[in-house]
Order: structure tokens, then C-alpha cells, then sequence
């Protein structure tokens, strides 16, 4: 009983130093004025087709409860991780491949390095030409989205290993197995984290252009269509809810990152 | 890069000691005779550094080096590839997509089928708009996005009030913009460009940022010690210590611009080279669609190419060994 009452009172304590910590109440401030500014230049009369920041705060519950705005979720969300996966299997394999063999490099690295200046979103009009179904055309374009970087930031992992490690493992004699396990898949972890975290942002990027050029259902379906129907509030409510798609996937890969990596958690 | 230039000294080995071994076994050779013979086999080696203005014997070391015949294999099988998939033997969905000696005669043809090609003024105009477009945003975005980020890794107080209104606004996609930003500024000129921005704007920001964070606190210590104004530490403490980073910045910045601007003008373009992709979707015009996207990456490669040579140019006494941004 003791223990748990100094434990609340650790709890306590914690509480009360965040609170007073002026970091947030300075980016509280911060925050507020910016929606002040936004709501009084709304009220002067700047910003005539922007809705003022309690008009969207009205809506938000409004649009929450529409029909399909959670199927918009879904729909945007297994486009970009079924793409995002795909891509991950693929460049992490490539990666891990031309980051051992230096044939296999000198041949298919100039290839993907003529390939990856292309935007993904500028293989929309042949993707869609090509694959059977609008949903295959929007995975192709996550996938591409997600491809090169974490194919460029695996291969960079893998080159930059201490070479010591290697001759290291090698003169202690480990097996190719236990080099790679032990020296090689560590080393490139923290790279490969990388890699994921600037893919899964393009992912949600392309995911939402693919959806306003030729989509049904999901996020940047909604937001285009609430452009379609005038419903400003709407708009800013897609966005909205498209920024925090892509934070929360953004949080989820960086915690993925911390497990899988707990000798870099000081870091 | 680094695992070659470590490698160096072991491969050298094997080639100097058979020329080690050689005065031995010439005895009546003079030893200059010898020290010429060694320098001669050495030069063979393919370690030995070219003189720097001898282009062709560079030239000839690197198609000699194994790595250019494994990439000429390599976009062979590419191209074969895709001559069969395409011209040969044609699975069902791959008819449509023209093989690549028909869009290479489409691409420098006088008379193009589809009116694009390297001889028709039309072509120059969409690479014109879209280079300008592209090069207002990027200027635009650095000239806001830098001193911001300077403010917020410099001031305690700027960085409390400001960071977490631009925390807030970052993960909002650019392309998610296009709406608004449609709606709320005059034209799709200024919208395109507003979308382009934005990416590229964030990406200066917070690579500036990061970069004056990187700072030793010392140098500060020691600037505040010898008396600089602020001015001072800003010029010779903040911008060269940042520039590392700010040049990472502004290479994603740039990939970043090319790519928000093919989605600008493939949403709301009406011209361009996002707009030329689309165009030839909806006229069935495919070589155009890979004439726009082979110049979209031409274009979106040289941009950065020429921003990081840029970057070598300024920061000379910076180490490279930095890895890429998307």
C-alpha cells in the first residue's frame, strides 16, 4: 500500500512538472494564435472560401458520422499497406542482394537508378492502363511510391557496416549464417528504419493523389469529392483526417522501429 | 563507396609482389631500370589513380573494370525484356504498350505521330512550364523555409511557439492541398506552384533545423567568449554548421518538388509535363506518356545532380558519406 502510494505520488509529481513545464504551455500559445489568427482573419473578411477554424471544429463530428467516411479509412489504408508491404519484401530483398553481390549490383543498380527519378505519381496513367482493376492500379503506384526509398536506404546500410565487423566475424570464425544474422541484419536495421519512415509518408502521399485522379472510396476520394460538392468544411476535414492517417502510420513504424532496435532506445 | 576505398590497399597486394620479386630474377638490370619496370606494372594495377585530366585513359579504365560490362548486361536484359514482352510475344495486357525502337523512332522523329517529339516546339513549351513552375516553388519554399528553420533551431522561444504549428501542418500530403488550393487563390498557375511548394518548403524547414541543432553547443561557448554580435555568430556559427543539412534538405526538397508538381498538373494542370502524361492517357497517345515520364526523371535527376555539385562546391571541407532522403 505504501508502495503504490509513492508510486501515485511519483505519478503526481510527473503530472505536475509537465504541467508547469513552459515548452507546452509555449506551444499551446503558439497553437491558439495561430487558430486565432486564422478566425479573425476569417471574421475580417480574408480567407473568403476558407471556413474558420469553429466551423470545421462543428463539422468534424458531422462528417465523422457520415456514411462511408470510416470505409474511407479502410479503403485508403490497405491500399497503402498492401503496397507498402509488397514494396518492403521486394527492396529489402534487392537490397540485401546487391548490398552482398557486387555482380549482381554492377548490373541492376544502373537499371533501378534510371527508374527512380520517375515520380511514382507520373505511372498513374499507364497503371491505370495497365492493370485489370482500379485497386491494383492505386497498390502498383504505393508500391512505387515505397520501393525506392527503402531499397536506396537498405543498400546504404549495408555499404556503410563498419568493414571491421565483417573481418571481425569472419577471423572468429562465423558462418555466412551467423554473418548475416549477427552483422549484416543489425548493421542495416537502423538504415532500413529509415528507409520505412520516409516510405510510408510517399505511400500516403501517392495514395491520396491516386484517389483524387481516378478514385472510389478512401481519403483523398472523400476530399475530392467534398471539393466536387462545394463542402469547404468538408475539404479541410479530408485533410485533417489525412494528416493524422499518415502521423499514425508514421507512430506505429517508428515503435516498430524502437522494438526492433533496443540497443538504440538512448538514441 | 566506403567499403571500396577500404578495400584499395588489400587489392593492391597481390599486384605488387610478383613486381617485388622481379629485380631478383633480372640481376644485371640497374636499379632504376627495375624501380621503372615496378612503376610500370603498378600503373597496370586497377588502384592506380588516373591523372585527373586524362579523360580517355579514365575512359578506358572503366570500361576495362568489370562494372560497366555486368550494367551493359544488365539494361540489355532490360531492353530485350521489354522488346519481347512488347514486339515479339505479347501476353494480353502488354499490347498496348509500345516496344522500345518504335518510341525512341516516335521520341526523334520529325514527324511524330502523336505531335511530341525532339523536334516539336510543343515538347519544349510543357518542359518550359514545368521547369519554371518547379523553380519558382523550390526558390520560393528555400527562401521561406530556411530562415524558418534557422529561427527554430536557434531561438528556445521561437522553437517553443512555432514548432508544433509547423508538427501540425507537416503530415498534411501537399497533393491533399490541391483542393484548397484551388479553391481559395486565382488560377491553377498559383495553385500548382502552391502545391509544389509545400513539400519542398517542409523539407527545408526541418533540415535547416536539424542542422542548427547539430551544432556543438561549444562553438557557441566559444563565439559568445570571443565576443561576436549576433550577427556574427549567425554568418560564421549557424549557416556553416547548418549547410551540411541544408543540402540534404534541399536535394529532397528538389525530388520532393518534381514530385508533388506531376501530381499538381496531372489534378488540376492544364499544361506541363504532368499535364502531357495525362493527355496522353485520355488521347491514346502512349509514346507521350513515356516521352513525359523519361523527361520528368531526366529532369528531376539533373536538378538534384546540379544541387548537390552546388553543395560539393560550398562545403569542401565537408566529409561526404551521407545518406539519401527519398
Amino acid at each position: 500500500m505504501n508502495a503504490s502510494a509513492t508510486g501515485f505520488a511519483l505519478r503526481r509529481d510527473r503530472l505536475l512538472r509537465a504541467i508547469r513545464n513552459p515548452v507546452l504551455w509555449q506551444g499551446a500559445a503558439g497553437v491558439a494564435t495561430f487558430f486565432l489568427v486564422w478566425q479573425i482573419a476569417k471574421a475580417i473578411g480574408f480567407l473568403a472560401v476558407l471556413p474558420s477554424p469553429l466551423d470545421v471544429a462543428r463539422g468534424v463530428p458531422q462528417q465523422m458520422v457520415q456514411e462511408g467516411y470510416w470505409l474511407s479509412w479502410v479503403a485508403s489504408g490497405r491500399r497503402v499497406f498492401l503496397g507498402f508491404f509488397a514494396a518492403a519484401v521486394l527492396a529489402v530483398t534487392l537490397g540485401i542482394a546487391m548490398g552482398m553481390s557486387r555482380k549482381l549490383r554492377s548490373g541492376g543498380f544502373p537499371i533501378l537508378e534510371i527508374l527512380r527519378p520517375i515520380p511514382p505519381l507520373a505511372w498513374l496513367p499507364l497503371a491505370i492502363l495497365f492493370w485489370p482493376s482500379p485497386e491494383m492500379t492505386m497498390m502498383f503506384l504505393t508500391f512505387l511510391g515505397a520501393f525506392f526509398p527503402i531499397f536506396i536506404n537498405v543498400l546504404a546500410g549495408i555499404d556503410n557496416i563498419d568493414a571491421r565487423y565483417i573481418q571481425a566475424a569472419r577471423s572468429l570464425g562465423s558462418s555466412p549464417r551467423t554473418l548475416f544474422w549477427r552483422v549484416l541484419v543489425p548493421g542495416a536495421l537502423p538504415a532500413l528504419f529509415t528507409g520505412l519512415s520516409i516510405a510510408i509518408g510517399i505511400t500516403w502521399e501517392v495514395v491520396i493523389a491516386a484517389e483524387m485522379a481516378s478514385g472510389q472510396h478512401g481519403l483523398g476520394y472523400l476530399t475530392w469529392n467534398a471539393y466536387m460538392g462545394q463542402s469547404l468544411v468538408g475539404i479541410v476535414v479530408g485533410m485533417l483526417s489525412i494528416g493524422v492517417a499518415g502521423m499514425a502510420s508514421s507512430g506505429v513504424m517508428s515503435w516498430i522501429g524502437k522494438r526492433a532496435m533496443p540497443w538504440r532506445r538512448g538514441h | 563507396m566506403m567499403a571500396r576505398g577500404r578495400a584499395a590497399p588489400l587489392a593492391m597486394v597481390p599486384d605488387a609482389t610478383p613486381a617485388a620479386s622481379e629485380p631478383a630474377t633480372h640481376r644485371g638490370q640497374s636499379e632504376a631500370a627495375a624501380r621503372a619496370a615496378y612503376d610500370a606494372r603498378l600503373a597496370q594495377s586497377p588502384d592506380w589513380p588516373v591523372a585527373p585530366g586524362d579523360w580517355r585513359g579514365r575512359l578506358m579504365r572503366r570500361l576495362a573494370s568489370p562494372g560497366p560490362r555486368y550494367a551493359f548486361a544488365g539494361f540489355l536484359l532490360f531492353f530485350g525484356l521489354w522488346y519481347l514482352l512488347t514486339a515479339v510475344v505479347v501476353p494480353p495486357r502488354f499490347n498496348f504498350i509500345p516496344n522500345p525502337a518504335y518510341l525512341f523512332g516516335q521520341w526523334t522523329s520529325k514527324v511524330p505521330q502523336y505531335g511530341i517529339s525532339l523536334f516539336t516546339p510543343e515538347y519544349y513549351e510543357h518542359i518550359r512550364v514545368s521547369v519554371i513552375r518547379v523553380y519558382t516553388a523550390f526558390v520560393i519554399s528555400v527562401a521561406l523555409g530556411a530562415p524558418l528553420g534557422i529561427l527554430l533551431g536557434w531561438s528556445r522561444l521561437g522553437r517553443n511557439l512555432l514548432f508544433p504549428i509547423v508538427e501540425m501542418l507537416r503530415p498534411i500530403p501537399p497533393l491533399a492541398w490541391v483542393p484548397l488550393a484551388v479553391l481559395s487563390l486565382s488560377g491553377t498557375e498559383s495553385a500548382v506552384i502552391f502545391v509544389t511548394m509545400l513539400a519542398s518548403f517542409f523539407a527545408t524547414v526541418l533540415n535547416t533545423y536539424l542542422g542548427v541543432r547539430s551544432i556543438p553547443e561549444t562553438y557557441f561557448r566559444a563565439a559568445a567568449c570571443l565576443g561576436y554580435r549576433r550577427l556574427d555568430i549567425l554568418r560564421r556559427v549557424v549557416i556553416p554548421g547548418a549547410l551540411p543539412f541544408i543540402f540534404t534538405g534541399l536535394q529532397i526538397a528538389m525530388g520532393v518538388a518534381w514530385f508533388s508538381l506531376v501530381g499538381g498538373e496531372l489534378i488540376a494542370g492544364r499544361s506541363g509535363l504532368g499535364y502531357l502524361i495525362l493527355d496522353g492517357y485520355t488521347q491514346l497517345a502512349l509514346p507521350n506518356i513515356f516521352i513525359g515520364m523519361i523527361t520528368l526523371g531526366v529532369l528531376g535527376w539533373a536538378s538534384s545532380a546540379v544541387i548537390r555539385k552546388i553543395g560539393d562546391v560550398l562545403m569542401a571541407w565537408h566529409v561526404k558519406g551521407r545518406g539519401e532522403g527519398a
